[in-house]
């Protein structure tokens, strides 16, 4: 049996074992395992097993990983999100839809500070909801844009899918982190201008909200200084150089609990409960991460990864053509999976091919992470509908389908980042 | 007889959930330590141009005292991540023998990671390997590493009780 033979049966037993409902983090591990012990030996496979869970994680940008966690759990449990709404609320509020626009600005804002999803649909959904429904919004429009907004945090930086992704195929942190700023940004306003051409074509879906003086706006916009000051702080210094992308992740943290302490809304016990958190959320990443580099060294014994590259490179069709495969595959993937678990358990097979292809890997990361996101929202798991219907009680047929126009625009953004890489690579490129 | 087992059943459960808890707040604290240290050594260096020396060393060597004490404390919460899609439909004690299997598996799995970083420990301890500024000894961290992995296996045998029971009585 040729090892590329194994590596292919590797998979299939590795996907079984998924769906038998084993952890992901040691269905890897234990395929990467017998893998390494079938091709090299029981001794070798063992010695990938007593050092890939220290060399892998005693490793320098690994450290960014709990810190930006803890950051972004900080900032949530600080409330800062209603804030951003709040100021969102009174500058758009009056438009057709404005609500709906303020919620995704809100989520696009607080995304920069978190870079996590489900709480972005959690606070949303208690925040932006009621005054939606209060507005007799569509519940369609109000659900889909909460659960639509909140899938913007992987994209903006910090991003923890970007710093997975860099761990695994050894780029760069900060390049991948500034790649995503101009992708995210246009997300925001393709939901945007989605959420004008619902109302324009259908008004009742998004009446009209209160009215605000302009003063009112102006002195609303002292609320978002804790996201702007945490936001430049971030990305300023890594843009800057003043410290590394991996280091950011303690500046963030550090600098989100002075201003929760400022805010007056972080405690002694707040500050427990945000560790505690942010230490079980990372120690559930890392299994996955000891598990996929475990399957990782599996994979690059058995070669399949090089023979898909090579079969790749010798065909005739278009790379563009294969990458809408790929793009496929990675939104049926979200669709049953965790953003992390997908990159984790795809990289090691699929990323030899892409560089075969002679795609920029900053830009596929961008890609990659983008495409991961609609699976955030579509059927038939689509995990921020699930926890909207859990916060709310709207029913998960009328979330999904308001969700379809906001999937659509997704589909059209990454359109438009596949056809315009500098989209992606302006800002790394200028930068480093 | 079946009350007593019951009773011994739930005491073990109790009783790794209570070490998997107290084990997960030294990563709690090393996660605070972490986040001083690195923010210490950013200002010192952009202030004083004087970073702490080995601050490198010592943060990668953090993580390892961060997350791994906390891998024990997720697997008593089941918060590790797993695809439901398939098995959610079967019977709850269909679920019971899936549930059984992939823990007997992922229990060996955990041993196995726990008995080769004792392996790597000693072979650690035998050539006293250290880091290059501040010469800190890295098998200590082996062992912590294997403590957490058999925490796991603790865990996981009071898990795969609870499966067996959920396939037997459904």
């Amino acid at each position: 049996m040729s090892s590329e033979f194994v590596g292919l049966i590797g998979i299939i037993f590795l996907i079984i074992l998924l769906f038998c409902r084993m952890w992901i983090g040691f269905a890897m591990a234990l395929v990467g395992f017998l893998g390494l012990f079938y091709l090299n030996g029981f001794d070798k496979a063992g010695i990938v097993l007593g050092t890939i869970p220290f060399s892998r994680i005693s490793f320098y940008p690994m450290s960014a990983l709990p810190l930006f966690v803890l950051m972004g759990i900080v900032v949530g449990d600080a409330g800062l999100s209603s804030d951003l709404y709040d100021t969102a609320y009174k500058w758009f509020g009056r438009m057709r839809g404005g609500l709906a626009v303020a919620t995704v600005f809100a989520s696009g804002a607080f995304a920069a500070i978190t870079g996590s999803s489900a709480a972005s649909v959690v606070t949303m959904g208690k925040v932006a909801l009621p005054e939606m429904q209060r507005y007799k919004y569509s519940p369609k429009l109000a659900t889909g844009v909460i659960a639509a907004g909140g899938t913007i945090g992987i994209l903006i930086p910090p991003s923890l899918g970007f710093i997975l992704y860099a761990i695994l195929t050894e780029e760069s942190i900060g390049r991948l982190f500034m790649a995503g700023i101009i992708p995210g940004i246009l997300e925001v306003i393709f939901y945007a201008i989605t959420i004008y051409l619902l109302c324009l074509f259908n008004p009742s879906m998004g009446p009209k909200g209160e009215h605000f003086k302009f003063k009112e706006k102006i002195v609303s916009l002292k609320l978002t200084w804790p996201v702007l000051a945490l936001f430049v702080l971030v990305i300023g210094g890594i843009y800057g150089g003043i410290f590394t992308p991996t280091e950011a992740g303690a500046i963030g943290a550090f600098g989100a609990m002075i201003v929760a302490v400022a805010m007056r809304r972080l405690n002694g016990r707040g500050l427990v409960s945000s560790l505690t958190q942010a230490l079980q959320t990372s120690a559930m990443i890392i299994i996955l991460v000891v598990g996929a580099f475990i399957f990782a060294n599996f994979m690059a014994v058995s070669k399949l990864p090089f023979l898909f590259g090579e079969l790749i490179t010798t065909l005739t069709v278009s790379k563009y053509i294969i990458l809408a495969g790929i793009i496929v595959i990675y939104i049926i993937l979200g669709m049953f999976l965790d953003i992390f678990s997908s990159i984790l358990l795809t990289i090691p097979i699929i990323f030899p091919s892409v560089l075969a292809m002679g795609f920029d890997p900053i830009w596929f990361g961008v890609i990659m992470v983008r495409v991961m996101e609609i699976g955030l929202i579509t059927p038939p798991i689509g995990m921020n509908v699930f926890i909207l219907a859990g916060v709310t009680d709207i029913p998960l047929g009328t979330i999904f389908r308001g969700i379809i126009p906001f999937v659509i625009a997704d589909i059209a953004h990454v359109a438009l980042l596949v056809a315009i890489p500098s989209l992606s690579l302006f800002l790394p490129n200028a930068m480093f | 007889m079946s009350i007593q087992l019951n009773k011994a059943i739930s005491a073990y459960a109790k009783t790794v959930e209570w070490i998997s808890q107290k084990f997960s707040v030294i990563g709690i604290i090393m996660l605070a330590g972490l986040t001083l240290l690195t923010v210490s050594d950013v200002a010192l260096r952009f202030f004083f141009k004087a970073p702490i020396i080995g601050s490198l060393e010592v943060t990668e060597l953090l993580m390892i005292v961060i997350v791994y004490p906390g891998v024990a404390w997720v697997a008593v919460k089941g918060a590790n991540i797993k695809v439901d899609l398939v098995v959610n439909r079967f019977s709850t004690r269909t679920q019971g023998i899936f549930d059984s299997i992939t823990c007997f598996l992922s229990l060996i799995v955990a041993a196995l990671i726990g008995g080769y970083n004792i392996y790597e420990a000693f072979y650690m301890w035998d050539r006293l390997i250290a880091t290059d500024v501040l010469e800190i000894i890295h098998y200590p961290f082996f062992f912590l590493i294997a403590f957490a992995f058999f925490l796991v296996c603790l865990v996981l045998i009071s898990k795969l009780i609870e499966s067996v029971k959920k396939a037997v009585k459904g």
